[in-house]
């Protein structure tokens, strides 16, 4: 799936909050949501990294998806939740702020990323929902496994 | 198509990897090579052609098509396999191999000069007419266009007399077909045509059916003795207008030539004959012999390191196991429905044995044998040894030793370096060994075995060995370690010194080992598998390495510790030893050296790493008084200056803090001497917790938080966002469902820029400082009290045990005190009896520190406090002198009077000796000539007098150098040494060494005297030819040594 493809018709995909922001990942790929939990801090690893946690028995990297998006931090609330996303043959848990409902997009509602966006964010996206008054960007799940260059 | 030429190279490089050994049997059965194996290779060359015609990789097609002619010369017996011609055919497909590996650039390899020598090779052996086919071409006529042929492969066709024709073929059909890959299709191919040319036309793709979805068309030019029908039932039934005959069979009669097409649908033909020609053929049943296995035909595109074969019974077993589980855990939802504790706890039962197993059989899907890796020396050993013109035996031991999948793969590298090594530098040349009289061909062993839980891999060999002054020499003329620390290292400590960075032994760099990849590359490969490696090297005889492993990765029991709050894994075949330091030994015991800290510990000097530091952990420290913790702003640990404590205040009575728990000295003090939980928790906020680790051959010190229990934990590899993280190997799961992370030793000594200490400029002063330190001597004392403020000390070595009593369990008899004791009674002493001051024995804090003198326990009383500590100060030997009280000591500015267990008897009790019935003693001795060797005033006094007491005459001199001299004085006379270890000019071994290679002394007993007897020291004693070691004022077993030495 790229930028260049739009998705067909429907798509599933899971909503959630990430610094004061709406986004959302096609759905198939969350294989769950789950509460933080304890988390193992892991020191010298990319900024990126909370931490590790054991998710019955298999090793998770806990991501903080706002970092990783350039976006600040997601402060741990009880509202916070992990996104368990499988990715060649590992589980990675996305750290959001807060996991809203899963959505049923038309693939008309989708709207072509604003060209005003900061494009570096801009690039990491697949289109714009529009709803209410709020707008919800679509992550590209292709981008979210593209990791810098280590510094 | 990708997965295509996935598929095929996968292919390839399976075949390829077992050539090297076909190849290297044929060379050694030379003329009587097994025309099945020349076969089966020339099988696999013909195929990677094939296929690499078809995935248009000229280059690799003309390569493989160059070794098929040499190896068909070899086949039909026109050629020998020497030496030289499997070298090329061995080069031939190496360089296959890596161009395989990546295709993509494999267009852009210049193997011209291969190629030539292939040909050259071919040319020498074929008759002079026939020298020109080899570079001339025959071009054919076809009705697709003229087509060129080698005409040294036309020729062998003609000889052969089969035809050549040229099919047009998709490949769809064949692989989608039968689900099979282009290598098999090459390979079947084999058992009924030879395949001469392929070539991938893409203007003939349009007139090809178009109705195909992914047409792979191709010309395949073959030479086969079948005629049309046949051949287009062995290419799918393809229309016979599409097979154009190039050449016919040659005249020479063929009598079997018709095939049916039965043969052919067999999927192992067995009676493919072929026609009888000149030349001796192939015999037919070769040709047609089995296909390869193609069981993994499913082989999917991931990469060969992330796959792994597993027998079928293996997964049997699991699958049985998971069926059991899945029964128990039925098991177990009814008896947690039901509340029925009895049957829960069966089932508890029944699940842990389960879990035991699967866990055992899934250990066991990922071992490999050892054979695997050591498949590829014999080749390595015969290159090499070929180049450097040396004889090698090599054997190899234990190819069926199975080990963890990631070790064998880690293994690879470092044993071909060492292998490499022995034969390069290890390894004499012919001439060379002749001369030493040894045997003209070097052998060289690699051996793989189980020992103790732990596999070993050793490599030997029987050349000139390691000359560890030689190595010191060079690693001081390199700079890597000074000229001073020499002195202080031991043989293998010198050996040692290869694995240092930047070290080579030879002293030209050949281009056969010296690849600027030392030995310390080899040390750190191992140690990131957690292995170790040891060397024993005898000059002149040979050198063996020997690597510990573990056997498997995946479960180790570690130490769990935490800091800060945070919870750590060490594995503990990692951890030599675990200290504590109380808050008043840290300033003692921690020095900042240049820009580190270092850790004394016994004789050595050891880096420490913080935790904090290296992991960029906050420090943090328990606000006395209360449960908060702030952030600690002490920069290091050296700086925490304990308070300072008065004697009253040390209460607390522990082993020496210093000595390992493992050593027999401490572990003698622990069982004896009572611990008082008091003091720990008063400095818990301020003590450091000190494991001693290991990578091998560098140990440095960790300061951690606090140690927690062992267990047994399952490593889980981090993700790739992690995995360059070399600090950690791993994580796993702990007992309460947290995640730990798993330490590498070796990784996070890197991280924190510790390097082998023993070999560093830095480390050359902290080991003369550590050499003053001893020179200085220290003591243990045990410090007990006789009247308040009135300390008094025994040395530590002289006290066996420690008891708590109360006033009321002394019985008085006359002048005489007793104590029940053991089932029997135990004298007791004071000190008051000689010096007359204060009696104590109504104290409330009495103890009795129990010593032996002549054989009978005594016990000296005192109160509390009672402190075991260390001291340097200079012992006072004359103003507090009297019976009984051997001299005084200051510590801590108070004056310490130490007593003499031996004296005060003597004083109190006149007659012990004789009810002791030890008078024997006294006669032992009689007038026998000892030297003793010890720079320290007062044990020599201590020593000199007791055996003086015992009626020997001692010589006594204050450090080596004077020993010796004095000994070549006294040649005649004297009949037993007594040396300490560590004396300034000439220290105790080098004494020792000296006495054994001197023939007029060699036969002299020694006895090596120490404060404290380690491990590493008797074995350096030993090498130096000392038998005997005893404890400095271990006053009975010295005697007892000595007497029975000057016998």
């Amino acid at each position: 799936m790229n930028a260049t493809s739009p998705p067909k018709e429907k798509q599933l995909v899971t909503a959630f909050r990430l610094c004061g922001g709406l986004f959302a990942i096609n759905a198939q790929l969350v294989q769950e949501v789950i509460r933080v939990g304890e988390l193992t801090q892991v020191y010298g690893a990319p900024d990126e990294v909370v931490g590790i946690r054991n998710l019955r028995g298999r090793i998770v990297t806990v991501i903080d998806a706002a970092a990783h998006l350039n976006l600040g931090r997601v402060e741990i609330s009880p509202e916070a939740r992990l996104l368990i996303i499988e990715h060649q043959q590992e589980h990675y848990g996305f750290l959001v702020d807060q996991v809203i409902e899963a959505l049923d997009l038309d693939q008309d509602q989708i709207e072509p990323v604003p060209s005003s966006l900061e494009p570096a964010l801009r690039s990491r996206l697949l289109g714009i929902w529009r709803h209410t008054d709020e707008l919800t960007a679509i992550l590209d799940p292709e981008v979210l496994f593209r990791w810098p260059e280590k510094q | 198509m990708d997965e295509l030429l996935q598929e095929f190279i996968n292919e390839a490089q399976e075949h390829l990897a077992t050539i090297e050994e076909d190849l290297l049997t044929i060379e050694e059965d030379g003329a009587s090579a097994d025309k099945e194996l020349i076969n089966k290779v020339l099988r696999a060359a013909h195929s990677i052609k094939g296929g690499s015609g078809f995935f248009g990789l000229v280059q690799v097609k003309e390569l493989a098509h160059g070794a098929e002619t040499i190896l068909d010369m070899l086949r039909s017996d026109t050629m020998t396999p020497n030496a030289e011609v499997i070298n090329l055919l061995l080069n031939a497909f190496d360089t296959l191999r890596t161009m395989l590996d990546d295709p993509a650039s494999s267009e852009q390899a210049d193997n011209a000069a291969l190629l030539q020598s292939l040909n050259d090779l071919a040319s020498s052996y074929l008759p002079q007419a026939q020298k020109a086919s080899l570079n001339e071409d025959q071009i054919f006529d076809s009705p697709l266009g003229p087509l060129s042929l080698p005409k040294v492969d036309v020729d062998r066709v003609v000889r052969d007399a089969h035809s050549i024709y040229l099919v047009e073929f998709d490949l769809a059909e064949d692989i989608e077909g039968k689900g099979n890959d282009i290598f098999h299709f090459f390979d079947s191919l084999w058992d009924s045509a030879e395949l001469l040319d392929c070539i991938v036309n893409t203007q003939v793709v349009g007139t090809l059916e178009h109705d195909l979805v992914r047409p792979l068309p191709l010309q395949l030019v073959i030479a086969t003795p079948l005629e049309k029908a046949p051949i287009s039932h062995l290419f799918a039934d393809i229309d016979l207008n599409r097979i154009h005959q190039l050449l016919g069979p040659a005249l020479a009669p063929a009598p079997e030539r018709a095939f049916s097409t039965q043969a052919l649908t067999d999927p192992t033909p067995t009676a493919l004959a072929q026609p009888a020609a000149q030349q001796p053929p192939v015999p037919t049943s070769e040709r047609a012999s089995k296909p390869e296995p193609t069981a993994d035909a499913e082989r999917s595109k991931m990469s060969a390191d992330d796959t792994l074969r597993v027998s079928v019974k293996l997964l049997e077993d699991l699958m049985n196991l998971a069926g059991e589980l899945v029964l128990s855990r039925n098991q177990l939802r009814t008896a947690v429905a039901m509340d029925d504790r009895l049957l829960l706890s069966s089932v508890d039962q029944r699940i842990n044995q389960i879990t035991a197993e699967l866990q055992d059989v899934i250990m066991q899907t990922r071992l490999q044998p050892m054979g695997n890796v050591f498949a590829r020396f014999p080749r390595v050993v015969r290159d090499l040894s070929q180049t450097l013109g040396k004889q090698v035996d090599l054997q190899i031991i234990g190819k069926e030793v199975a080990l963890d999948k990631t070790l064998i793969e880690g293994l690879s590298d470092p044993l071909t370096h060492m292998l490499r090594n022995a034969v390069d530098h290890g390894l004499e040349s012919e001439p060379e060994r002749r001369r030493k009289g040894k045997p003209p061909i070097g052998q060289l062993r690699i051996e793989a075995r189980y020992e103790a839980g732990q596999a070993i891999v050793e490599i030997a060999d029987d050349g000139k060995g390691l000359d560890p002054d030689a190595l010191a020499a060079s690693a001081v003329r390199k700079g890597l370690i000074a000229q001073e620390s020499i002195q202080g290292m031991s043989m293998p400590d010198k050996q040692a010194l290869i694995f240092l960075p930047g070290f080579s032994t030879a002293e030209q760099v050949t281009d056969v080992s010296g690849r600027g990849v030392g030995m310390d590359v080899v040390k750190t490969n191992l140690d990131r598998l957690g292995g170790q490696v040891e060397i024993h090297s005898e000059l002149g005889q040979g050198t063996s390495f020997r690597i510990k492993l573990p056997l498997t990765l995946a479960i180790i029991p570690s130490l769990i510790v935490s800091v800060e709050q945070e919870r750590f894994a060490i594995p503990q075949a990692n951890i030599e030893e675990l200290l504590r330091l109380r808050p008043e030994e840290v300033s003692k015991r921690l020095e900042i050296v240049g820009d580190r800290e270092v850790l004394l510990l016994r004789d050595r000097v050891l880096p420490l790493i913080r935790f904090t530091d290296v992991l960029g952990i906050l420090p943090t420290y328990q606000v006395p008084g209360s449960d908060q913790r702030e952030i600690d702003r002490r920069t290091r640990i050296a700086d925490r200056r304990a308070p300072k404590l008065g004697l009253d205040q040390t209460v607390s009575v522990q082993p020496p803090e210093n000595s390992a728990p493992a050593e027999p000295a401490s572990s003698r003090a622990e069982q004896v001497l009572p611990r008082q939980g008091r003091e720990r928790r008063r400095s818990a906020a301020s003590a450091v917790e000190i494991a001693i680790v290991t990578t091998g051959t560098l140990s440095y010190a960790l300061a951690v938080g606090a140690f927690h229990d062992t267990e047994e934990v399952v490593v889980k590899p981090l993700g790739r966002r992690l995995k360059h993280l070399h600090e950690y190997s791993g994580a796993t799961i702990l007992g309460d469902g947290t995640v730990a992370l798993i330490l590498d030793i070796a990784g996070l000594s890197a991280k924190a820029g510790v390097t082998s200490v023993s070999g560093s400029m830095r480390a050359a002063q902290l080991a003369a400082q550590a050499e003053t330190r001893r020179l200085r001597d220290v003591y243990w004392l045990l410090l007990f009290h006789n009247a308040p403020d009135q300390p008094c000390a025994l040395p530590l070595d002289t006290v066996q045990r420690i008891e708590r009593i109360r006033p009321e369990q002394i019985h008085h008899f006359g002048n005489r005190r007793t104590m029940h004791y053991r089932g029997g009674s135990l004298p007791l002493m004071a000190i008051a009896d000689v010096t007359g001051s204060g009696s104590i024995e109504t104290s409330s804090d009495l103890v009795v520190l129990v010593s032996s003198v002549a054989g009978r326990e005594v016990g000296l009383l005192g109160t509390l406090p009672v402190d075991v500590v260390q001291t340097e100060a200079a012992i006072d030997q004359r103003t507090h002198r009297q019976p009984g009280i051997t001299g005084s000591t200051i510590f801590q500015e108070r004056t310490v009077l130490i007593a003499d267990m031996h004296e005060l008897v003597t004083a109190v009790q006149p007659d012990w000796h004789e009810t002791a019935g030890e008078d024997t003693q006294e006669q032992v001795g009689d007038g026998v000539n000892v030297l003793l060797a010890e720079d320290s005033d007062f044990f020599r006094a201590q020593m000199k007098k007791f055996l003086e007491e015992s009626g020997y005459n001692v010589w006594d001199a204050a450090d080596g150098e004077a020993a010796w001299a004095l000994l070549l004085d006294k040649l005649d006379t004297v009949r037993v040494v007594i040396t300490d270890i560590e004396m300034p000019r000439l220290n105790g071994f080098e004494l020792a060494s000296r006495i054994r290679n001197d023939s007029r002394t060699a036969a002299l007993p020694i006895i090596a005297v120490t404060s404290l007897a380690g491990n590493e020291d008797l074995a350096r004693a030993k090498a130096a030819g000392i038998e005997h070691y005893q404890i400095k004022l271990d006053r009975e077993q010295l005697l007892a040594q000595v007497g029975q030495l000057s016998q």
